[in-house]
């Protein structure tokens, strides 16, 4: 029998009573472990890009177990929302597999991909929850919906008003939103694209996205704002309750799990199992259409473009392209270690986005700099980049990937170790702000490591 | 013979098993044992732990476990330590997420690297008020209150802390670190005018002993 939202929340306020850290120290982490020994899940350093189907699969049945043997806490009520397998299955057997993104000419269908998939990713990016500058934000964001390899767009922060900071929960931020929503679409518009898909509410509290819904000056119903998991495997009224808003107007719901690795599910074998675990969860929960997977390492070396990180997010990937329907987001970092500019950030860019592109993944990249300073995101040569990279990447097959995902971990990962990463530049300095073009100086890095990918296999057309 | 026993509580905390500690505990009073000596080992242990964490060999809830499963065994050994031996302690940190802010994890991690390094923390949760970490640092008797903030429209909740501590007389009672974010925060941090900052878990507890260190205020187990 496949569930609805309303049979959830009724869940929500019937099922197990568990404290909080009960269930995280022991409902969650014991039942991870078990399944993490029960399927034989390893961590590979050797093959950041899974090559063993067995393996995948297993994977899958393990994120399915862990969701319907502990559960989803509401922290709300403390209750357990509990599922049966054949309860997801049915549920999920429903999905389409297709979303549509934008609207009018600028509209885009992001489809399920299987693994090796010759067909295009669609590609998002923006400065994705960077903060940005007043004075530059829209110039900022017209430089994007420019950019022809977009094809859908995630906004930055405005961090400041005039002098005062915007702070979570206060008027300012439920302001900023509307501010920061209407500037996206006044950038589309003068930049030919006002279909453009919209995403990336910044606001911590929900009145601020569900206060910017408004076909007129806000979001779309073409737009998608996010439900995200609370970390791990938990959920809140808060967050239910902005899917049951969305739905209800009519916009598309953004889902994303929150497993680090190092976290609350452990190292990368339970955080592959956890993620695809959230996955189920964010569509079982919040009906989401668009579903973000994604294993950033929360200790070891930071960021999301670790070893660790590609290899956990590239086996939960492989898992849900081979055993659903979906169509899903990896990070391809939302925020770089290094900061733009460098030849890191771009290594940082291109090592995940080849491993989840083949893996079947639609890419997403934001800033750098871990995504916390104002204004270090690199604009649309970004994009350009992941584009490059991405449709390259469906020229080749898993071996080939890992191979090259392996070749260029080398070149970056032990200035991730070091904490070194360079600081590179801000948007303003890697862009000319008159035309809203790339500096020649990030042009020719962008050549540079390009020729270098090129050199070790993938070949750009 | 107390090396069988001191075995017991050093695997008990490497097994993250309270129950084992607990009667390990107990026998170390029964046979009339060093009890300071005891904790010693616990702690040692849990330092062990620490370690695995940062060479990616445990993870954070095996420490969250490990630190509760040393509670159990101090609250038993502590009486029983001569008023002469009593065993500095590093202190007691309250630590929580600003006003606003729902991330945790980073929260977590840095709260059980702290206990692995012997503090008593005090962990209030995620999206607290100024007055929140005031009442927890009083009730708590605290040497440091440290709040975290991931977000650049969550920051500002740190400078609040600093004014409402200095609003109401107390500031000058607790060194007052912040984190969230890694390297590039650590200039919002000196904008609030805190006494430390973390880049990660690692710092953060590099730091919290350096502020330790300067403060005279530190308590003693079992008091």
């Amino acid at each position: 029998m496949s569930l609805t939202m309303r049979d959830v929340w009724a869940r929500a306020e019937t099922g197990p009573i568990c404290p909080t850290q009960k269930f995280e120290l022991k409902v969650l982490f014991p039942e991870v472990k078990k399944l993490v020994g029960k399927y034989d899940i390893k961590y590979n350093p050797e093959s950041p890009v899974p090559l063993d189907d067995k393996l995948i699969d297993r994977v899958f049945q393990a994120g399915l177990e862990l969701l319907t043997g502990a559960g989803v806490l509401c922290t709300d009520t403390e209750r357990i929302i509990q599922f049966e397998e054949q309860e997801v299955r049915d549920t999920i057997r429903f999905v389409s597999g297709e979303v549509t993104l934008g609207e009018g000419k600028d509209a885009v269908v992001m489809a399920h991909r299987g693994i090796e998939d010759r067909r295009l990713p669609v590609i998002w990016g923006g400065p994705v929850a960077v903060p940005v500058s007043e004075n530059i934000m829209i110039k900022a964001y017209e430089s994007y919906a420019r950019e022809p390899s977009l094809d859908a767009f995630w906004t930055g922060t405005l961090s400041h008003i005039g002098s005062m900071p915007v702070k979570s929960g206060s008027p300012l931020e439920m302001h900023a939103e509307k501010i920061n929503v209407g500037w996206s679409r006044e950038a589309f518009r003068r930049a030919g694209r006002p279909g453009l898909h919209l995403s990336g509410s910044s606001a911590v509290t929900p009145r601020a996205p569900i206060g910017a819904c408004n076909p007129e000056y806000g979001y779309r119903k073409s737009d998608s704002i996010h439900c995200y998991m609370v970390v791990n495997m938990k959920t809140d009224y808060d967050t239910m309750s902005r899917a049951e808003h969305y739905h209800a107007y009519g916009c598309l719901v953004w889902g994303g799990g929150t497993t680090f690795i190092g976290g609350l599910a452990g190292g990368p074998e339970g955080a592959a199992i956890t993620a695809v675990a959230e996955l189920l969860a964010t569509y079982m929960i919040y009906r989401a259409d668009i579903l973000l997977l994604w294993t950033p390492t929360a200790n070891y070396a930071p960021g999301m473009a670790s070893r660790r990180a590609i290899w956990a997010t590239s086996l939960a990937s492989s898992s849900v392209a081979r055993n659903t329907n979906f169509a899903w987001l990896n990070a391809s970092p939302y925020q770089a270690y290094a900061g733009p500019c460098t030849d890191m950030y771009l290594y940082e860019i291109a090592a995940p986005t080849i491993a989840f592109v083949t893996c079947g993944g639609h890419p997403i990249q934001g800033g750098g700099r871990q995504g916390g300073e104002l204004d270090y995101f690199g604009g649309p040569l970004d994009t350009r980049f992941l584009r490059d990279v991405a449709y390259a990447t469906t020229r080749l097959n898993r071996s080939q990937a890992n191979t090259i995902v392996k070749a260029i971990l080398a070149r970056y990962e032990d200035r991730i170790k070091a904490k070194d990463p360079p600081v590179g530049k801000r948007f303003q300095e890697c862009n000319d702000l008159d035309t809203l073009r790339p500096t020649q100086e990030y042009l020719d890095l962008y050549h540079r490591v390009k020729e270098e990918l090129s050199g070790l296999g993938l070949e750009f057309k | 013979m107390s090396e069988e026993v001191f075995d017991k509580l050093r695997q008990g905390i490497l097994n993250f098993d309270p129950e084992a500690i607990e009667k390990a505990a107990k026998e170390v009073i029964a046979r009339g044992l060093n009890a300071l000596e005891a904790i010693d080992v616990l702690t040692g242990a849990l330092r062990e732990v620490g370690s695995k964490y940062e060479d990616g060999d445990a993870f954070l809830p095996e420490m969250m476990m490990a630190a509760e499963a040393l509670k159990a065994g101090t609250a038993i050994l502590a009486p029983a330590v001569p008023a002469d031996e009593k065993m500095p302690a590093v202190g007691t940190f309250v630590i929580g997420t600003v006003k606003g802010d729902i991330h945790t994890i980073g929260k977590m991690i840095v709260g059980a690297m702290l206990a692995t390094a012997g503090f008593n923390v005090v962990d209030i949760g995620i999206d607290q008020s100024p007055s929140a970490f005031a009442e927890a640092a009083e009730k708590n008797k605290a040497n440091i209150v440290g709040a975290s903030a991931l977000m650049s429209t969550t920051r500002p909740g740190w400078k609040d802390i600093v004014e409402y501590f200095e609003a109401l007389g107390i500031r000058d009672k607790y060194k007052i670190m912040v984190g969230g974010g890694g390297e590039h925060t650590r200039k919002y941090a000196e904008e609030a005018g805190v006494d430390g900052f973390g880049r990660d878990a690692v710092e953060a507890v590099r730091v919290a002993l350096k502020l330790g260190e300067r403060n005279d205020k530190r308590p003693e187990v079992g008091k």
